[in-house]
């Protein structure tokens, strides 16, 4: 048996000179971060002050990637992989086994928790893969820095814990309770508790939008801005309760599985599903999108596992479950968990080919299933489960080189602090949360009628609205703007009288008789 | 008074006359003159009404007027006492003319009624007086001299001999007049001086009785006159002429050459003064009207303004081109030292220890860079002349070639002929399919030549036999066929039949999933094989003769030695691959058929046995085994059995898969996912079988024959070696060390196959229809029976709300007639309003079953997109593609994220910014 964990090798921090870069022709890999064809400005019509500058454009795209190639090779660690000799499987080797063979650093990383009292247990890791969320359904919830077993809470909130999940960073988590969904802070303080989200089931954090995304019994889905604190939408699926969310991390779409066997996916500023996927015939259990937005897996009460191609909306390959799966999670180098009964076995290049056998398997000896999800820049599965959490190691599943701009997990105090100032200076718009978003920015490929007539509604939308725009009232003597007149010239305006301005009226005349009459009783005055 | 003077000859009128003096006085006098001048006007009252009423009378006299008075008629009563002593003689009326004119004037003037005390009038009459004099003079002046009025009358009191002398015989008429003054002069010098005298007081008279300021303007006169003496040095600047109109000429330069003229030493000075004399004659041109002459300075300016402004434009050019400017500009540059990686190791010095270490190393291994340049250097010197001949002389002939190659091109490229580029391009094409049929002939590996034989095989086969050849349909066409013909015909489809039914027993394998890997597996081995073959060729071929210390016999002997030993290997290798290739072959022709039948536990099973195709020898490891024995106990009861069961069955349909036999009945029984343990019994059963048929022993090689009589046969012998292995698991589990003395292929199937049935297999893929149907059979029992029709009726509805949508706008009512008895019309028209929407066919998901994609617009995502190309940019794509290329520092590395980024405009902080300055390259 061979096993190689993620081996790190010397980074070659060579900077290299830049006239030597512009003068290259070509750069192993360029093509990986060329986008698109490149444009020749000679052969189009353009005059001369634009192909100058289309022909500059290209020449720094070229160079762009050219460095980006280049410095591919600051990339020191490679990924770990499972290796069977002989007759042996890989889905045989036991995680005991590969403790034993594995470095002390990784065996460490084999653990498990036995909390048996709160399960079944889900759980969630931060985006730099550092910290672990636990979120029992009795009512325990536990943040801690899981590599360091540095516990930052452990709280009891004594009511049903449907899920949890971090915000932006390790300093704020929310937490589906038993009717509302609560923040907590890395103390394990309340925060907030928002009265708008009612008994949901599910929370997913856009992490570039600061949106928290719910869902629940009622069939809401609820977009929370959490740098504003704005409900930035509620939208009603139709399609009863929800038990199953997860999103797409390439376009930030929230991907709902339903009962009736369809998958949805939603923006905030659509009303209605940009898609509607009937995936399965039985009710949808788990779903996974890849990290590159291009795969889904869902899996269905049908006892089905299907894998999507979710560009053309294709269904790639279908396997049969022993039980529906409860959970499935797609690691950051394609690897999908699948979690049922109380199994775990794990695919490996699944997007691309059927498979006959796992990659791996886990036996989590008599508990059941409930959440699964790999930990990111980490060789880590975590499972949580009926009687607490274990975490696995998974050779192969983590990317190996994490982008610090992106996500650090070496990430100190002043970083994270930084790290959020600038999230939320990029912080992107709800709106721009669309299937394409490589069309922001782009022309619109409306047709010229297409346009027309969206002119034509535009139009029509503004002069409705410019119609209840109140307008701007000069100002009046006292006397002559009490709030009745005013209410009445607004209604005059518009040339409107109905029995509300009737109303208004006399009650005006009323009053106004009331003023002009004279008092009738004794006054100091009479007494001379 | 000069210019007075001046521009009395030019204007005939005698107004202009006098406000020209006025003026000229004006100009010349200074300050006390003009004191005089006002007492003056303030003292003569009746001179000037004279004058006035003289100008008036002055304007009318014409130059022809004044030629028609006689001098007889001019000279009345009054004058000819005055004048009787004056003798003209030889004068004729018309030589006397300015005189009498002259005269007249004077007479009338006393007549005039003087009243008017004006300006104007007094200079006139001034000027007047100056004019008389002047005439005077100019008949006194016969030499060249310029002088003043009044000078020239001094000097012609003074000397009046030499005034005779120098008298001209080209004089104008008034100097006649004078001549005979001057005879009778001579004549007595007495009465001469006399006269002269009384000529004078008559003037002096005629002075007074012209005016009471007679005095004055004498004093006046003498005013008028140069401060300083007459002399060479002090030139008056112009020159009385005679009373005629001739233009009075400025002072020239031959006036000042005339001072010269004794002096010899000054010859010099006068040639050059000559010469420059000659240029200035010219005369002034009148100047351009205003206007003109400003458009000429305007344009003359522009011209000079775009000179200047050129001279910046490449600097201006320059700097918009620049991507970066820095200012303050010039002295920018200078003071910024780059350190390049260069510049640094040019001047490193090892100082740690770590570094001296790594230069001793370096300079070991001779890789410093001196050394390396000598080495480099040491190369380059080694060239001889004749080389460096030799390869001029090549280099000439590379350029000559192409050259030629160039003038050919051009030539040809000029040719007109279309049917010569015609000719041009059929041989172009000719020879790109040569070279691309060679190309591909090379290129084309051994598996693709494979594929390419076997494609053409089926071609073959499926198109003869068929009766499409065209003997054939010949044939048929006849319509009566003689015996042999028919038998012919019946015999080739026949042939036909057969060939088809080889082709679809392949295409069934390649239905299952595991086809592609059993083809590429069997291209694999003949892949293999050819390769084996031309390294044992290789190896053979390579016995040319040696050289040096090769070429001993010690050498020669080891060699062959290994050679043999290399060829020995080889041959152990083929063998043993070639066994594998056919066992892989047996294992998986059941396989495949085993996977048309719809049993998920068997398809596992026939890939997890190809998994592995290497052959391991000796013992498994004990982990293994011990992973067995904990982790199939329980997996065993659930699935071992079920798996083995299902191959048996599926074998024996997969052998006669077209009639169906006992056995298949029972298959289609226990793929009912609800009756696995009854299945479990018919395994045993099966595997019974199997071990009763396994001990045939060792797999098969002779595979082809097998394949091209009896497909069945051969399925059922691969069959039975598979069942050895998926038997083998009790026998493994028993005896390990069977397995272990024995390094045959079938028992490390055995092992896999072991593992794997113990093994839980939690998915299955399904691929099959049948599968499909069966197992929906289990989903329904879950699911709502409808999802999928639900599903399809809102899709309907949504295809329908998106689409076309018609409103009925006919008012009901209206267009017809109302009332008892009316019957509706028929063809009453409609007003219908469409609104066009998008019809089902052009929807995103119109080839999409089972999706539903929202077609409604996503206004707020709108405003992130443009709707026209943005200003540089003429195309969509071209805007398009600059958005191609993020800037973010999360795309690029810093370097190039800081390039991209930085700005076009970059200021030094605290520097004054001065103007660009003009550097003028």
């Amino acid at each position: 048996m061979a096993n190689q964990d993620k081996k790190g090798s010397a980074a070659l921090l060579v900077k290299p000179n830049k006239k030597k870069i512009a003068e290259r022709h070509h750069v192993e890999n360029e093509e990986k971060y060329t986008r698109g064809s490149s444009l020749n400005a000679k052969k189009m019509k353009a005059g001369y002050k634009l192909k100058e500058k289309i022909r500059k454009q290209e020449k720094e795209a070229k160079e762009a990637a050219q460095a980006a190639a280049l410095a591919e090779r600051l990339h020191g660690e490679e990924a770990g992989y499972l290796e069977a000799e002989g007759m042996e499987k890989t889905k045989n080797f036991k995680q005991d086994q590969l403790a034993d063979a594995v470095d002390i650093n990784t065996s460490s990383k084999i653990f498990n928790l036995d909390l048996d009292e709160f399960g079944p247990y889900a759980l969630d890791y931060t985006r730099n893969g550092r910290h672990l969320l636990l979120g029992g359904k009795k009512g325990h919830i536990a943040a801690f820095d899981w590599q360091t077993s540095k516990l930052h809470f452990e709280t009891h909130v004594k009511e049903t814990v449907r899920d949890v999940t971090w915000l932006h960073n390790e300093t704020m988590l929310a937490a589906a309770q038993k009717k509302y969904v609560f923040i907590y802070d890395n103390n394990g303080m309340e925060v907030h508790r928002m009265k708008n989200h009612i008994e949901v089931n599910k929370l997913e954090f856009l992490p570039y939008h600061f949106l928290l995304a719910s869902v629940g019994n009622a069939g809401y889905l609820k977009y929370q801005d959490t740098s504003t604190g704005q409900l930035v939408a509620e939208l009603r699926t139709k399609l009863g309760g929800c038990d199953t969310m997860t999103q797409n991390p390439w376009n930030a779409v929230i991907n709902l599985g339903h009962g009736n066997g369809t998958v949805t996916m939603w923006a905030p500023t659509m009303t209605t599903p940009l898609v509607k996927m009937l995936c399965h015939k039985a009710r949808v259990t788990a779903m996974a999108v890849d990290p590159s937005g291009r795969y889904m897996a869902t899996a269905g009460l049908d006892n089905k596992l299907k894998v999507w191609d979710i560009r053309k909306y294709g269904l790639i390959q279908e396997y049969s479950t022993k039980a529906p799966a409860a959970s499935l999670s797609i690691s950051q180098r394609g690897l999908l968990a699948v979690g049922w009964n109380s199994q775990v076995t794990i695919w490996k290049d699944i997007f691309r080919t059927k498979q006959t056998a796992p990659y791996m398997q886990h036996l989590q000896a008599g508990s059941m299933m409930n959440d699964l999800e790999f930990c990111p820049f980490e060789d880590v599965l975590g499972v949580g489960h009926q009687k607490g959490m274990s975490s696995i190691v998974v050779p192969g599943a983590g990317e190996p080189n994490f982008d610090s701009l992106e996500a650090n997990p070496y990430q100190t105090k002043k970083q994270r602090q930084e790290a959020e100032v600038h999230g939320l200076l990029d912080k992107l718009q709800p709106e721009m949360i669309m299937l394409d978003p490589t069309q922001i920015g782009k022309m619109t490929r409306a047709t010229k009628e297409e346009a027309q007539k969206r002119q034509r509604e535009d139009q029509a939308e503004q002069a409705a609205e410019a119609d209840d725009l109140p307008t701007k009232d000069r100002k009046r003597m006292r006397g002559r703007n009490s709030s009745l007149k005013r209410y009445l010239r607004k209604k005059e305006r518009r040339n409107i009288v109905d029995q509300d301005k009737l109303d208004t009226m006399d009650q005006l005349q009323k009053l106004q008789k009331d003023q002009a009459k004279p008092s009738s009783g004794f006054t100091t005055l009479d007494i001379f | 008074m000069a210019r007075s003077q001046q521009k009395k000859r030019g204007s005939g009128n005698g107004t202009s006359r006098g406000r020209g003096s006025r003026h000229a006085k004006k100009d010349v006098t200074d300050v006390f003159e003009a004191d005089d001048d006002q007492r003056q006007i303030q003292r003569r009252g009746h001179t000037l009404d004279e004058v006035d009423n003289f100008e008036y009378e002055a304007g009318d006299i014409d130059e022809d007027d004044d030629e028609e008075i006689d001098s007889d008629d001019a000279f009345e009563d009054e004058d000819n006492d005055r004048f009787d002593h004056f003798k003209f003689a030889g004068s004729t009326k018309p030589e006397l003319k300015k005189a009498k004119k002259q005269v007249k004037f004077q007479e009338e003037e006393p007549e005039i009624d003087l009243n008017e005390d004006d300006d104007d009038n007094a200079a006139d009459e001034n000027s007047e007086d100056g004019d008389d004099y002047m005439d005077l003079a100019d008949m006194l002046d016969n030499s060249d001299d310029q002088d003043e009025d009044t000078a020239a009358v001094d000097q012609f009191l003074g000397d009046d001999g030499s005034e005779e002398q120098q008298s001209d015989s080209d004089a104008e008429s008034d100097m006649e007049a004078f001549k005979g003054i001057g005879s009778d002069d001579s004549d007595d010098n007495d009465e001469a001086q006399e006269s002269m005298i009384s000529l004078i007081q008559s003037l002096s008279k005629k002075r007074k009785q012209t005016g009471d300021q007679g005095g004055n303007k004498k004093r006046h006169l003498t005013e008028r006159n140069e401060v300083y003496e007459e002399n060479e040095f002090n030139l008056p600047t112009t020159r009385i002429s005679a009373s005629t109109e001739q233009p009075k000429r400025t002072l020239d330069l031959a006036d000042m050459m005339g001072s010269l003229q004794g002096e010899a030493s000054l010859g010099q000075v006068k040639s050059s003064l000559e010469s420059l004399a000659a240029k200035s004659k010219a005369t002034l041109s009148a100047p351009l009207a205003k206007r003109v002459q400003d458009r000429l300075e305007r344009e003359v300016a522009y011209g000079q303004a775009a000179k200047e402004i050129t001279r910046w434009e490449p600097t201006v050019l320059e700097n918009r081109s620049a991507d970066h400017l820095h200012f303050p500009m010039q002295n920018g540059q200078e003071t910024r030292d780059s350190k390049t990686s260069a510049s640094l190791a040019s001047t490193f010095v090892a100082s740690t220890n770590l570094e001296k270490q790594i230069e001793q190393a370096l300079q070991d291994a001779g890789m410093k860079d001196e050394e390396l340049e000598a080495f480099e250097s040491l190369k380059l010197n080694k060239l001889s002349v004749e080389e460096v001949e030799q390869r001029r002389q090549e280099l000439a002939m590379m350029r000559e070639l192409m050259y030629r190659h160039e003038r050919k091109a051009k030539r040809m490229k000029k040719i007109k002929s279309k049917a010569y580029r015609k000719l041009k391009r059929k041989e172009k094409a000719r020879l790109d399919e040569i070279t691309e049929m060679n190309n591909v002939d090379h290129e084309m590996d051994q598996e693709d030549m494979m594929e390419a034989a076997r494609h053409r095989a089926e071609e073959r086969m499926t198109l003869k036999h068929k009766n499409t050849g065209k003997w054939a349909k010949r044939a048929l066409a006849r319509g009566q066929l003689d015996e042999g013909t028919r038998e012919a015909i019946m015999e080739q489809l026949q042939r036909g039949e057969d060939l088809r039914r080889k082709i679809q027993g392949n295409d069934g394998d390649s239905d299952g999933s595991d086809s592609n890997d059993s083809d590429d597996d069997y291209d694999d081995a003949h892949a293999m094989a050819a390769k084996l073959d031309s390294l044992a060729h290789d190896i053979q071929q390579d016995t040319q003769p040696k050289k040096g210390l090769l070429s001993m016999k010690f050498m020669q002997d080891a060699e062959a030695r290994n050679q043999k030993e290399t060829m020995a290997e080889l041959d152990s290798f083929r063998e043993e691959w070639l066994n594998d290739e056919d066992d892989d072959q047996a294992e998986q022709d059941p396989a495949n058929h085993r996977q048309v039948q719809n049993n998920p536990g068997r398809i596992a099973f026939g890939a997890n046995m190809k998994n592995d195709k290497k052959p391991v020898q000796g013992t498994t490891t004990p982990s293994a085994d011990v992973k067995l024995n904990a982790h199939g106990q329980i997996e065993k009861i659930a699935r071992g059995a079920a798996h083995t069961t299902r191959t048996t069955g599926s074998v024996q349909v997969a052998s006669k898969a077209a009639k169906p036999s006992p056995l298949a009945d029972l298959d289609d029984d226990a793929s009912n996912p609800w009756l696995q343990n009854d299945t479990s019994r018919l395994s045993k059963k099966a595997s019974k079988s199997n071990k009763a048929t396994s001990t045939q022993g060792k797999p098969r090689k002779t595979k082809g024959a097998a394949d091209e009589d009896d497909d069945v046969e051969l399925d059922l012998t691969q069959v039975l070696t598979v069942h050895k292995a998926s038997k083998s698991p009790a026998a493994a589990t028993k005896k390990s060390t069977k397995a272990s003395s024995k390094p045959m292929p079938t028992a490390a199937s055995d092992n896999d196959d072991d593992s794997d049935d113990a093994d839980p297999t939690p998915m299955v893929p399904t691929t099959n229809k049948l599968t499909f149907s069966q197992r929906d059979l289990v989903a329904q029992a879950f699911a709502d029976d409808n999802v999928v029709e639900e599903f399809e009726e809102e899709k309907q509805a949504v295809i329908a709300e998106d689409g076309d949508k018609v409103e009925d706008l006919t008012l009901p009512g209206w267009g017809n007639w109302g009332g008892k008895g009316v019957k509706k019309s028929a063809k009453k028209k409609k007003f219908l309003k469409v609104t066009k929407g998008i019809s089902a066919d052009k929807r995103k998901d119109a080839k999409l079953a089972n999706v539903i994609l929202n077609e409604k617009r996503h206004k707020k995502a709108e405003k992130y997109q443009s709707t026209s190309i943005p200003f540089p940019f003429k195309s969509m794509e071209q805007y398009e593609h600059s958005l191609r290329a993020p800037v973010g520092k999360e795309w690029n590395t810093t370097d190039i994220h800081r390039k991209m980024t930085k700005p076009r405009v970059i200021t030094k902080l605290g520097t004054v910014i001065d103007p660009l300055s003009a550097p003028f390259k």
